[in-house]
């Protein structure tokens, strides 16, 4: 049904966008709050379409577009279940961090502008989520990556941040490159980009037995989702782009940005074939796997967060190979609370404290008691712990794996025991414990103001309670939301069990680590051991692979071809040049030629004149001479 | 006694005239070779008058003799203004015309 | 009436000789005075050629007055004549072949009348000369009057000294 006013949930951070682009320095401080209530206000206008999308209507507004003999190039915005729950993401945890980051961010000197990027970024995502079709989600796609790249190089008087920014940007722009190859097969072999029409556009292809190319098409759009959701080999961004302000890091690569690639998958989820689906799985196993390990060797906060992200990310797209649509945007909801929990706590600390390192941290609980708090329930949520919100969506995503696979399971769990690991050693090194040598004057730290604060405590709630829509407690209506039925009925007690065993199992590694200085490993192993430990904590040497095998390459030969233009094209215009200059001298010689010949024509003639002139001697005797020679001569003549 | 000879006269006296006009450096000598060749003309009017009976031709002689006495007259006031000039009598010495 | 060619041929040597004299003599005021000889030897061909009146018209005009005006305008510009001055040799030769070449074009303009001298049928008498002169040639005779007057008037201008010309003292 046409419901117009939706277009406002994009718009109303658009206005603010733009109000602050042009006014901001001039409002100062309120550019938080204008930010923060135009995203409250889109929020508010998702929250009051509740009702309706509760009961499955479908809410759109639709304009014509390009009508180039396609009369189906209608593009618009459409709210149903799945864009609805994206919507309250973005609009929820976006105002949250919004308002935290007014005091984040106080005593930056930029400080309106980026609120008015972080405006911008809201608007695209919300347009993107959205989008009615193809176009206008490519639209919102790129526009999002752009924010981020804003937001990531805000502080580009760090070289470190702006090299960050570029490698985000260049690294999902290849990632889009693949998106954008996918969406014009897709409109040059179903000729319709409008996303309601996929489940026919798979239907029709089937039949016609083209389903290689479904997979191609699907596999390419794929390209562009890892790209943005950062999953191997396109995950190298995410670490370097915490080099931004926290507030960006949890926003952006927490909670919305990242998650439009999994949305993307979710969506376009009829376009793909068992085979290429097959290709999402490995891909998050393998990235929800490795990023764990490597979290585990980090020491710096934000990093351990990053490759945490990277991992449930993984882990929404296994889910998504798995066919379990609803588990992976329930894991993708749930995620975006507790990781911009965590972020945001993460951000409190280094307020505070100005330190990343985990070895310049410790004890902070007596100093920041609520930031602890706080932490501790997106950690707990996150590991999974019975009845916190994480818990419900990981385990949906392990029992689909059970479902599909015995081995499956164990390496989900696997990856659960590493996923605890690592964010309690975090919390053990950073809030628990002595503080550290007095080196550094972290023992000076205090709590966080209540603008970051109270929001912090909002996203506890969420992170604790907001999992129990999709909870068999209260009847699942996430599922009836999304459009699906429920998989199973009730509570399998062996995948429960089996989670929180990984739960408590990495708690103790954690404990260990962190406190006992223990020696885990036998002697044996502990030579393997440690080559395992150096290979994670150098993250595989994926970035100095890049480097080596694909970035030097490509940058001799672009010098190759600066050479080439420099000497071959160069060289030809100046010689064109020099050719028009020689081609001027030449003139310039006949020129003078010319002026010779005039000249010496009028030497000539002159010189003519000089030699007759003698005749003109002034002497009349000459005269009459030649009067008599003229009378004889004429007479003669006469007579003849 | 052939006609012709008479002619012959009053011709080589013109030509004598004629002579002087281009020889003489000197004004008036260029003046005096006028008077001959004025005379010759009017030998020249008498002896065809006298030859073929032309009345007219001995007037025509005391025209001559006339406008002769002006010429001379003329030609003197001439020589005498551009003795004064150019300081000099002598025509080839006087080039103003020159170029 | 016939001429006796001993008369005409004495006049006719008197006058050459004296021509040459003329257009030859360095000397200005010899040559002047050739030219009277000129003169008079032209006037006794007149005689000869019955034109009575002309020759005493001529001696008189001529020798009297001219003559005598041009003697005077020697005098007068004498002081500018350093010394007597010849014409320079190349001028002489090419003025010599020019009035060579004169005489005999005009030589041969005349060679049709090789005969005899004819004989004239009746000489011209004075009144018939005046008559011609109030009759027919009416127009040349008043012409030349005026002549005289712009004769007169021009010579007087252009020998008269210039009254514009401020003197120093």
């Amino acid at each position: 049904m046409m419901r117009p006013f939706i277009i406002w949930i994009p718009t109303l951070p658009l206005l603010a966008f733009l109000a602050l682009i042009f006014w901001g320095r001039r409002i100062g401080r309120l550019s938080g709050w204008l930010s923060a209530a135009a995203l409250a206000a889109s929020g508010a206008v998702v929250w009051g379409l509740a009702p309706a999308v509760a009961r499955g209507r479908h809410l759109a507004v639709r304009w014509p577009w390009l009508s180039v003999g396609d009369p189906r190039g209608v593009v618009g915005f459409l709210v149903d279940g799945l864009s609805w729950l994206m919507l309250v993401v973005v609009t929820t945890v976006g105002t949250a961090i919004t308002v935290y980051s007014i005091g984040y961010m106080r005593d930056d000197p930029r400080f309106s502008r980026f609120f008015a990027y972080l405006s911008l970024f809201c608007a695209s995502m919300l347009g993107l989520v959205m989008a009615d079709h193809f176009v206008l989600l490519y639209a919102c796609w790129e526009l999002v990556g752009l924010c981020s790249y804003l937001l990531i190089s805000f502080w580009f008087e760090k070289p470190a941040a702006a090299a960050a920014g570029r490698k985000a940007f260049l690294t999902t722009r290849l990632g889009d490159a693949g998106l954008l190859i996918g969406l014009l097969l897709l409109a040059w072999t179903a000729g319709d980009l409008q996303m309601g029409h996929l489940a026919a556009i798979r239907e029709q292809f089937l039949l016609d037995g083209r389903a290689a190319l479904l997979t191609g098409i699907s596999l390419l759009l794929l390209c562009g989702a890892a790209g943005k959701s950062a999953q191997i080999p396109l995950h190298v961004w995410l670490p370097d782009a915490m080099e931004g302000p926290t507030p960006v890091s949890a926003l952006i690569h927490a909670a919305t940005m990242v998650a439009a690639g999994v949305y993307l998958v979710a969506r376009t989820l009829p376009l793909f074939t068992p085979q290429s689906l097959q290709v999402v799985l490995a891909i998050g196993l393998l990235t929800h796997l490795l990023a764990g390990t490597v979290a585990l060797t980090m020491t710096d906060i934000k990093r351990i967060l990053a490759y945490s992200t990277l991992s449930q990310l993984g882990l929404m797209m296994t889910a998504l190979g798995l066919g379990a649509m609803s588990a992976a945007m329930f894991h993708l909801f749930t995620h975006a609370f507790f990781k911009a929990l965590l972020f945001l706590g993460a951000g409190s600390v280094i307020h505070a404290t100005h330190q990343q390192e985990l070895a310049h941290l410790g004890g902070l609980r007596r100093q920041m008691p609520w930031t602890a708090l706080v932490f501790l329930i997106a950690a707990l949520s996150m590991s999974g712990l019975v009845s916190l919100s994480g818990f419900w969506s990981k385990d949906l995503i392990l029992l689909a794996a059970g479902q599909a696979h015995a081995g499956l399971l164990v390496l989900l769990l696997v990856g659960a025991a590493m996923t605890s690991a690592y964010v309690f050693r975090l919390y053990f090194r950073c809030f628990l414990g002595a503080a550290p040598q007095p080196v550094h004057p972290s023992h000076h730290a205090h709590e966080s103001p209540a603008v970051m604060v109270v929001p912090m405590a909002g996203l506890a709630m969420g992170a604790a309670f907001v999992g129990l829509v999709g909870s068999p407690w209260l009847g699942q209506p996430l599922f009836r939301l999304l459009g699906e039925s429920p998989g199973h009925e009730g509570i399998d007690l062996s995948v429960v069990g089996s989670s929180t065993v990984a739960l408590a199992v990495g708690i103790w590694l954690a404990w260990t680590v962190a406190f006992q200085r223990r020696r885990l490993l036998p002697v044996s192993l502990r030579p393997l051991g440690r080559r395992l430990y150096t290979l994670a904590a150098r993250k595989y040497y994926v970035d100095e692979g890049y480097d080596r095998w694909l970035i030097q390459p490509f940058l001799r030969m672009t010098e190759a071809w600066a050479r080439f233009d420099l000497r071959v094209i160069d060289g030809a215009v100046n010689r064109a040049g020099q050719a028009g200059w020689a081609l001027s001298w030449l003139q310039e010689r006949c020129d003078r030629l010319v002026d010779r010949l005039v000249n010496g024509l009028a030497r000539a003639i002159r010189g003519m004149g000089a030699a007759l002139r003698w005749i003109q001697t002034g002497v009349v005797h000459q005269y009459l001479l030649v009067a008599v020679v003229s009378v004889i001569v004429l007479s003669v003549l006469v007579h003849r | 006694m052939p006609a012709q000879s008479l002619l012959l006269l009053s011709h080589a006296l013109f030509c004598l005239g004629v002579f002087g006009m281009l020889v003489r450096p000197h004004a008036i000598g260029m003046l005096l070779s006028i008077e001959l060749m004025l005379n010759a003309a009017a030998l020249n009017f008498v002896l065809w008058n006298r030859l073929f009976g032309h009345v007219q031709a001995q007037a025509f002689a005391l025209f001559i003799i006339a406008l002769a006495a002006c010429e001379a007259v003329v030609g003197l006031a001439i020589i005498i203004r551009l003795s004064r000039m150019a300081k000099t009598v002598f025509a080839d010495q006087v080039t103003l015309l020159k170029g | 009436m016939t001429i006796h060619p001993i008369a005409w041929w004495g006049f006719a040597t008197l006058i050459l000789v004296s021509a040459l004299w003329v257009v030859t003599l360095p000397n200005l005021f010899r040559a002047a005075l050739s030219l009277g000889l000129v003169l008079i030897g032209v006037a006794g061909l007149f005689i000869l050629l019955e034109a009575e009146f002309l020759a005493l018209a001529q001696i008189l005009v001529y020798v009297g007055a001219i003559l005598t005006l041009v003697v005077f305008a020697i005098m007068l510009t004498a002081k500018l004549q350093t010394a007597p001055v010849a014409a320079p040799r190349s001028r002489v030769g090419s003025a010599a072949i020019a009035s060579a070449g004169l005489f005999v074009v005009l030589a041969s303009t005349t060679r049709a009348l090789l005969g005899p001298m004819p004989v004239a049928a009746h000489a011209v008498t004075l009144p018939s000369l005046g008559q011609q002169l109030v009759t027919t040639l009416v127009l040349p005779f008043e012409l030349i009057s005026l002549v005289f007057v712009a004769a007169i008037v021009g010579a007087v201008a252009l020998a008269a000294p210039s009254p514009s010309r401020p003197r120093t003292r």
